[in-house]
């Protein structure tokens, strides 16, 4: 078994079509081919290693395509989903405006803790930008959703919108393991060799 | 009839536990570890369309069927290619376990190998207290259990 | 009824030809009754994919799909009967031609196709960072080492696929417990689509996009060699 990793984070890109929700996954994943799957299946796949909290911890992205024939798929691929980023284009007022149609959806087919993050992509073309920062930032707010402005084509704050997320996820994880947080560090540096002597005295 | 691979993914299509085994001409080359998570998602989005793509004149097969142990009923089950074949097992809960098998390796086998790797999860895996569900499965004695299993089938 | 549809898709994914001899749908409506009113001989289903076509060749094959059946049957002497008879001809004018070419069923079918068939491929070769495409296009070519995809399955249907040297794939969706069929698909593309697509001075060589195979040839030399396995109606 390989264990090159600890974590496994599911998260989920949706959004309109063309708001560039794949530009945004080519700044980040470590994958520099694609895979084109996008366009048969409807979900294509990107996979980026962090670390966090010496912790490896391996996200990968479910970049899901638009298409009306993958409706009826795309709500399986909400499920089980960790964190979830909806994309908008901030020089596209109607991206924004199905952003809430997108949460709907979210609320339909996903768990109900999911992480949210808002995501309002393109920032780096000022003078088309037609949705404002302060707006977007309040509507977020009203709904208890993080925010951040990206650029893909000039990787402004994409690192960070991933980690943010990341991290949110793994604090979320540590609240709903009563287990973890009672015994702090100590819970996470049992790997292996512990669990074994554990198991060994059970059975 | 060796088994090759096994993969084990979650309800919501992530890798949970992946291996491959050591068999005489085993067709299947290493990948590195991004590869192994995108062919388990992959399988498990392929799974899900397939159940859209039933002949509507076939519906009454899965109707008529009775397996109490795999509910997979709807979706793919076997994949076949000239050098191995893929079997597709579904529990009630969602988990699937997906074997990598040689091409003449029957269902009646799978079939027990299934209950016998469910078995090994509920009991290594399940009722490990630190195990975190829906995480990558890293348990020692799931491992090597698991690796009897099916070193006594691969013989 | 166990050969549900014929599907054939160019290199450039489009599908270039799609005969259903039983509808091979999402539609969750009743299969059932479906099956029940095509049986009696009533053409409901008949005028609608007439409808759907528009393609005046549907006709003229229906009229010629009489004949065209009767030559398979006498050659097949385990098909005596002629409820048998009635039963293939039924199935036959009820199925439609290339009316579902470009819908999202024909596009899933394709896209799970196209993924398990990278699946094989890839899992059989180096990963793909240490293969320059050079190298990947000579494990394509070389056809031992080529691991091909040749069936899927589910509790409910099966399908068969091949694949020829230059990208064309066929494949045939049938009932699961049906046997492999992967030669009778390589049949297909060697008598007939050679005959009458490839050697058809009219037929274009290559497909543009929503061009399809209208070619009553081909069309009733397939439907002839389907109906005239001993699986057609097992």
């Amino acid at each position: 078994m390989n264990n090159e990793y600890d974590y496994l984070f599911k998260l989920l890109l949706i959004g309109d079509s063309g708001v560039g929700k794949s530009c945004l996954l080519l700044r980040f994943a470590e994958d520099t081919y694609t895979q084109d799957y996008i366009s048969t299946i409807g979900v294509d796949f990107k996979i980026r290693t962090i670390e966090l909290d010496g912790k490896t911890i391996k996200l990968q992205i479910w970049d899901t395509a638009g298409q009306e024939r993958f409706r009826t798929i795309t709500s399986s691929y909400y499920r089980g989903a960790h964190g979830i980023i909806i994309v908008y284009d901030v020089t596209d007022q109607e991206s924004f405006n199905n952003v809430n149609q997108w949460l709907q959806e979210i609320d339909r087919y996903a768990t109900s803790g999911v992480m949210k993050l808002l995501v309002g992509n393109k920032c780096d073309l000022t003078d088309k930008k037609v949705v404002d920062y302060a707006v977007a930032k309040e509507y977020a707010d009203s709904r208890g959703i993080k925010f951040l402005e990206t650029s893909a084509s000039e990787s402004t704050n994409v690192e960070q919108a991933f980690i943010v997320m990341s991290k949110q996820i793994k604090a979320q994880m540590a609240n709903s393991q009563p287990a973890n947080t009672s015994n702090g560090k100590a819970s996470v540096n049992l790997s292996g060799t512990s669990v074994n002597a554990q198991q060994g005295g059970c059975c | 009839m060796p088994i090759f691979s096994i993969y084990i993914t979650s309800k919501s299509g992530s890798l949970l536990y992946q291996k491959d085994f050591k068999v005489l001409n085993n067709p299947i080359t290493k990948q590195n570890s991004n590869d192994y998570l995108v062919i388990a998602s992959t399988l498990h989005g392929v799974h899900a369309i397939s159940a859209k793509l039933t002949p509507a004149a076939s519906a009454k097969n899965y109707l008529s069927s009775k397996l109490p142990t795999n509910s997979n009923k709807t979706g793919l089950r076997m994949i076949t290619t000239s050098q191995f074949k893929i079997y597709m097992n579904q529990t009630v809960t969602g988990l699937e376990i997906i074997l990598f098998t040689s091409p003449d390796m029957g269902q009646t086998k799978i079939s027990g190998i299934y209950d016998k790797i469910y078995q090994l999860y509920c009991d290594y895996v399940l009722k490990n207290p630190f195990y975190q569900l829906e995480m990558p499965i890293r348990c020692k004695l799931f491992d090597d259990k698991l690796l009897s299993v099916v070193t006594t089938t691969n013989v | 009824m166990a050969i549900y549809s014929f599907w054939v898709y160019d290199r450039h994914c489009n599908c270039i030809y799609q005969r259903e001899y039983s509808p091979l749908t999402a539609s969750t409506s009743t299969s059932a009754s479906a099956t029940t009113t095509s049986q009696t001989g009533s053409t409901p289903r008949l005028s609608q994919s007439n409808s759907a076509l528009n393609n005046s060749s549907v006709q003229r094959f229906q009229q010629s799909g009489a004949d065209n059946s009767d030559t398979t049957i006498s050659n097949n002497t385990s098909l005596g009967s002629s409820s048998v008879n009635n039963k293939i001809q039924e199935l036959l004018n009820n199925g439609s031609i290339n009316a579902i070419n470009d819908n999202n069923v024909s596009k899933l079918l394709f896209g799970t196709l196209f993924s398990l068939r990278k699946i094989s491929i890839s899992l059989t070769s180096a990963p793909a960072s240490e293969t320059t495409d050079d190298e990947v296009f000579s494990s394509h070519t070389s056809l031992n080492k080529f691991n091909e995809l040749k069936s899927f399955q589910t509790l409910n249907y099966k399908v068969h696929f091949y694949e020829t040297l230059t990208g064309l794939k066929f494949l045939v969706v049938t009932d699961p417990t049906i046997r492999d069929l992967q030669l009778e698909l390589r049949n297909i593309y060697e008598n007939h689509y050679l005959n009458y697509v490839v050697r058809n001075q009219l037929c274009q060589v290559e497909f543009k996009e929503h061009e399809v195979i209208s070619n009553d040839k081909f069309i009733q030399s397939v439907d002839a060699f389907w109906s005239g396995l001993p699986e057609f109606i097992s």
